[in-house]
C-alpha cells in the first residue's frame, strides 16, 4: 500500500491529470485543482480522492456508479468523510463506531426515541441501507421496501406483520404509514 | 427534441464578458503580487444547455445539472513574499458548482507557519426526490411511499489549530449542519386510545400531508494535542444541539387518502389536518485518545468517549373529517380529533477502549485490542387525545440498556518486504436490554455472542504482479433479527497485474454466503470488478472496467390474516448489477484535448413475494460525457462538453428520462 508520495514527483510528472475511471466526475464537473495546490491540499496523497481509493477497490467504484449513491464521485463527499484510512477499530475502517459515521451528517435520524427501531438502535443503518451505492431508492438494500421489512417482521425474531396478504398495506411500501420508520417518539407503531 | 443553439450567442457573450479582464493580461505564469502575497489561480464559468425528455423529476433527482450560466471552478491561492505578510504565509480558496448546480463548496484556508491552521468549509447538497408511482402495474396507486421532498442540506465547519509551541497544539471547531426545504409525506391518523375501528379507519388511509422541514445541529469544541516523549494526548471537549420541527397541513381540502383502489375511503375524505412536531437534542462531547510506547516495542494506545444526548419533543396535531364507524366501511360519521402528546429522552454513552501492540520480532507483531460501549436510553412519555367528547391520557416509560465488549487478537507476520500476513480473531458479547415499564421485553433483550475470525495477505512477489486477499467467518450464537445471520462466510481476493509500466489490469472477486436455520434465510453475494488502464504517452491514455454484483436472498414470510395460503410464503430477492466503464483521453496536436468517459449500468432481477408479480425488473442506465478542450495561449481554455444519458425501466417506464446537455466553458489562470 503506497498512499502518499512525500515529494512533487507525480505532480510534476502528471500536471494535468484527467480522470478517465471516474465518469460521473466529468458529468459533474468535478474541480480539478491545479496539481501543486491539490497535492498540497488532500495530505500529499499521490491522487485526489475517489480516485486513488477506487485504485484498489474497483468493487466499491462499481457500486458508486448506481443510480442512487452519496456523491463520492461528484466530488461532494469524500471517502474519508466516512472512513479512516489509517485503520480503526471500527467495522470497515469506519471513522466513528457503528451509524453514529451516519448520523454524524443525517443527525436527524438519530435517537434517542421514545420508541426506537430496535433493528436501528442494535444493528444500525446497514441493515436496511447499503450506503455506497444502490439501484433502489434512498439505498435500501432491497428492490422494494415492503421485502425489506418482511424480512424480518414475521415470527420469530420480530413482531408479525398484522396486516392481511394481498391487501393494501402489504401491496405497498410500508413506510406510506409507518413514516417514522427510524424512530419515534409519539407511537410504538412508528405512524407519528 | 434539438438542442437550440441560439442562446449559445448570448451564452459565448456572457462568458467572454466575465473573462474580458483575465484576457487582457499578457502572461498567466507570472503570478500577480496584491497585499505582499503572490496570488495564483483559475476561474471556469460556463453555460449549460439541458434538454430532458420523458418523466423530468427523475432526472432531477439523479442529476439535478439545469440549464444556467455557472461559475463551475474557482481557485486562488497566496503565498506571502518573504516576510512580508505579519498574519499569514499562505492562504487559499477554492470554490465549484455556484450559480444553482446541486453540489456547492467553497473553502477557505489560511496558515502562518508553526503558528495557526484556519480552514472554514462550505458545501450544500440539493436532493429532490419525487416517485412517479402513478403509473405503476397492477392498476394500483400508492404503492409507493408518496415520500416526495425537495429539500437541501448544508454542512459548515471552522476548523482554527494553534500550534502553541512544537508539542502542544489548540484546536477550536465549529460545525453546522442544517436540512431545510420542502418535504411531502403520508400521514395515517391514528392516535393515542383510539378503538380498533379507528385502526381500521387509519390503516386504510395513508394522507398525503405538506410538512416543510427545519433542522439544524450546531456542535462547538475546543480540544488540546500534547506531544512528549514518544506519547501523544489528544482531548476534545465541547457541546452539541439538534433541533428541528415539522409543521404538516393536508395537502387539499377535502382531501382522499392514497389508498384509492379501496371504494370504502371515497367517502372518509379529511377535511382538515393541523401537525406541528419539534425536537430538541443536547450533548456535551468528551473524547479523549492516546498512543505512546511503553517500551521500544510495547506501543499502547487508548480513548474514552462520552456524550448524554437529553432534550424534549412535542407533537400537537389536529384533523376532522368523515370516517367509519364500523371495520366494515359501512357506516360513516363525522368526527374531530385533537393530540397533544409531550416526551423526554435521556441517552448517556460510553466507549472505552484499550490496545497494546508487541514488536516480538522484526518480522512479527502482536496487536490486543478492547472496548466496552454502553448506551443507555431512558425515556419517557405523556399522550392526551380528545375525539369529540372521549378523551384518552396515558404516558409511558422505558428503557434501552445495551453494553458490547470486543475484544481482537491479531498477528501480523512481515518473513519479506514482499509478504504481509495477518491472522486474527474478534470476539464480541453484546447485552441488549429493553424494559418497558420496568420490565424485560424477551423479544427484545438478547445475549449475542460473536466469534469473528480473520485472515489476509499482501503478497508483491515483483513490481509486475501484487495479489491481496481476505477471509473470514462470523458464527453468531444468537442472531438479533431475522436477517443477522447465524454464519456468514465471506472473502476477497484482488490481483493487480502490471505486466509494462504504461499498463496494468485489476480484478477484485468477493463471495459472500449467509444462513440463518432458524427461519431458512439465505443470502449470497458474488462480486467481481475488472480493470484495465493503459496509459501509452502523455497524449493517449485510457480506461476501461467491468462489474458485475449479485446478490441473492430467500427467506419465507408469513401474514396473519387474508387469502390463503398466508404462512409460510417464499420471499426471494435477486439482483444482478452489471456496470461498464470506459474512458478514453487523447491529445493529437499540444494545445488540443479530447476526452470521453462514461458507465452504462444494467440491473436486473426481482423481488417477488410468492403467487405475486414482482413491481420492479430490469433497469438500464448509461450516461457519458464527451469534451474537446483547446488552450488559447495567454487566453485560456475553450471546452465544449456534450453529455447524454437515458434512465429506462422496463417495469415502471413512467420514471424513464432521455438527457442531452451541452456545456460550454473557459478556464482562465491567472
Amino acid at each position: 500500500m503506497d498512499c502518499h508520495s512525500t515529494h512533487l514527483v507525480e505532480a510534476a510528472r502528471n500536471p494535468k491529470r484527467v480522470d478517465l475511471s471516474i465518469a460521473q466526475s466529468a458529468f459533474f464537473s468535478v474541480p480539478q485543482l491545479p496539481e501543486e495546490n491539490r497535492w498540497l491540499h488532500n495530505s500529499l496523497l499521490k491522487k485526489p480522492q475517489p480516485e486513488l481509493c477506487f485504485g484498489c477497490h474497483g468493487n466499491i467504484q462499481a457500486e458508486f456508479a448506481l443510480p442512487t449513491h452519496h456523491r463520492v464521485p461528484e466530488g461532494a463527499m469524500k471517502c474519508t468523510d466516512c472512513h479512516n484510512t489509517h485503520g480503526s477499530s471500527n467495522l470497515a475502517s469506519l471513522r466513528q463506531n457503528g451509524s453514529e459515521t451516519c448520523t454524524n451528517c443525517h443527525t436527524e435520524k438519530r435517537g434517542p426515541f421514545v420508541f426506537e427501531h430496535a433493528a436501528v438502535k442494535v444493528e444500525g443503518c446497514t441493515a436496511c441501507h447499503t450506503p455506497h451505492g444502490s439501484v433502489n431508492r434512498k439505498l435500501l438494500a432491497r428492490r422494494e421496501e415492503r421485502l425489506l421489512c418482511l424480512q424480518c417482521h414475521v415470527n420469530p425474531f420480530a413482531a408479525n406483520v398484522p396486516h392481511s396478504r394481498l391487501s393494501f398495506q402489504t401491496r405497498g411500501d410500508c413506510t406510506r404509514c409507518h413514516a417514522t420508520i427510524h424512530g419515534s417518539n409519539f407511537d410504538a407503531n412508528f405512524v407519528q | 427534441m434539438k438542442i437550440r443553439l441560439r442562446p449559445i450567442h448570448s451564452c459565448l457573450f456572457a462568458v467572454l464578458t466575465v473573462c474580458a479582464p483575465a484576457l487582457a493580461q499578457d502572461d498567466a505564469e507570472k503570478p500577480l503580487v496584491v497585499g505582499g502575497f503572490e496570488n495564483q489561480g483559475s476561474i471556469t464559468t460556463g453555460y449549460r444547455f439541458t434538454d430532458v425528455t420523458g418523466y423530468r423529476p427523475e432526472f432531477d433527482q439523479l442529476f439535478g445539472l439545469n440549464s444556467g450560466f455557472r461559475l463551475l471552478d474557482f481557485s486562488l491561492f497566496g503565498k506571502a513574499q518573504d516576510g512580508q505578510n505579519r498574519f499569514a504565509d499562505g492562504y487559499s480558496l477554492t470554490m465549484s458548482g455556484l450559480g444553482g448546480d446541486p453540489y456547492t463548496s467553497a473553502q477557505l484556508t489560511a496558515h502562518k507557519n508553526r503558528l495557526y491552521d484556519l480552514r472554514v468549509n462550505f458545501r450544500q447538497s440539493h436532493y429532490y426526490f419525487n416517485q412517479n408511482d402513478g403509473t405503476l402495474p397492477n392498476g394500483s396507486d400508492g404503492l409507493t411511499n408518496n415520500h416526495n421532498w425537495a429539500t437541501v442540506r448544508k454542512l459548515g465547519s471552522v476548523n482554527l489549530l494553534i500550534h502553541a509551541t512544537n508539542n502542544l497544539r489548540f484546536s477550536f471547531n465549529y460545525d453546522r449542519n442544517t436540512r431545510d426545504g420542502m418535504n411531502w409525506t403520508t400521514r395515517s391518523l391514528d392516535y393515542f386510545g383510539s378503538s380498533a375501528t379507528w385502526g381500521s379507519f387509519a390503516r386504510a388511509n395513508p394522507y398525503y400531508v405538506l410538512a416543510p422541514l427545519s433542522e439544524n445541529t450546531s456542535r462547538v469544541t475546543g480540544g488540546i494535542d500534547y506531544t512528549h516523549g514518544g506519547w501523544n494526548f489528544h482531548y476534545r471537549l465541547g457541546y452539541q444541539r439538534f433541533e428541528d420541527a415539522i409543521n404538516g397541513l393536508n395537502a387539499s381540502s377535502p382531501e382522499r387518502s392514497i389508498n384509492i383502489d379501496d371504494p370504502t375511503t371515497a367517502a372518509e375524505l379529511v377535511n382538515g389536518i393541523s401537525w406541528t412536531d419539534s425536537r430538541k437534542l443536547s450533548t456535551p462531547v468528551s473524547e479523549f485518545s492516546y498512543t505512546g510506547h511503553i517500551t521500544p516495542k510495547l506501543e499502547a494506545r487508548g480513548g474514552y468517549i462520552f456524550y448524554r444526548y437529553s432534550g424534549p419533543a412535542a407533537l400537537d396535531m389536529s384533523f376532522d373529517g368523515i370516517a367509519r364507524t364500523n371495520t366494515g366501511g359501512t357506516a360513516d360519521a363525522l368526527y374531530a380529533v385533537s393530540v397533544s402528546s409531550r416526551a423526554n429522552v435521556t441517552e448517556p454513552n460510553h466507549v472505552i477502549d484499550q490496545g497494546f501492540t508487541y514488536k516480538a520480532r522484526e518480522w512479527w507483531s502482536l496487536l490486543l485490542d478492547y472496548r466496552y460501549s454502553r448506551f443507555v436510553v431512558d425515556s419517557n412519555a405523556q399522550f392526551r387525545s380528545v375525539n369529540g367528547l372521549v378523551v384518552a391520557t396515558g404516558d409511558t416509560s422505558n428503557q434501552w440498556l445495551v453494553g458490547t465488549h470486543t475484544a481482537d487478537f491479531t498477528m501480523v507476520f512481515t518473513p519479506t518486504s514482499s509478504l504481509l500476513v495477518r491472522t486474527g480473531v474478534r470476539y464480541v458479547k453484546s447485552d441488549v436490554e429493553f424494559l418497558d415499564a420496568g420490565i424485560a421485553d424477551p423479544t427484545l433483550s438478547k445475549r449475542i455472542k460473536t466469534v469473528w475470525p480473520v485472515a489476509s495477505v499482501y503478497y508483491q512477489p515483483s513490481k509486475m504482479l501484487t495479489i491481496r486477499a481476505d477471509v473470514d467467518q462470523t458464527t453468531n450464537g444468537t442472531s438479533y433479527t431475522r436477517i443477522t445471520p447465524h454464519t456468514d462466510v465471506g472473502g476477497r481476493i484482488v490481483v493487480r497485474v502490471r505486466p509494462i509500466d504504461k499498463f496494468y489490469i485489476e480484478d477484485t472477486a468477493v463471495v459472500r454466503n449467509s444462513t440463518l436455520i432458524d427461519t431458512d434465510y439465505h443470502s449470497a453475494v458474488r462480486s467481481n470488478a475488472f480493470t484495465a488502464t493503459y496509459e501509452y504517452n502523455s497524449r493517449v491514455s485510457g480506461f476501461a472496467g467491468f462489474s458485475c454484483d449479485s446478490l441473492f436472498s430467500s427467506d419465507l414470510v408469513s401474514f396473519l390474516r387474508g387469502p390463503v395460503p398466508f404462512t409460510n410464503l417464499a420471499i426471494r430477492d435477486q439482483n444482478v448489477d452489471r456496470v461498464w466503464q470506459v474512458g478514453v483521453r487523447l491529445a493529437p496536436v499540444r494545445r488540443l484535448e479530447i476526452n470521453f468517459s462514461g458507465n452504462y449500468v444494467r440491473a436486473t432481477g426481482v423481488g417477488e413475494i410468492a403467487g405475486e408479480a414482482p413491481l420492479y425488473g430490469p433497469m438500464s442506465f448509461p450516461y457519458a460525457t464527451g469534451s474537446v478542450h483547446y488552450d488559447f495561449p495567454r487566453m485560456g481554455r475553450l471546452a465544449l462538453e456534450v453529455q447524454r444519458t437515458y434512465y429506462i425501466e422496463q417495469i415502471v417506464p413512467g420514471n424513464n428520462f432521455g438527457a442531452k446537455l451541452l456545456t460550454i466553458a473557459w478556464t482562465r489562470s491567472f
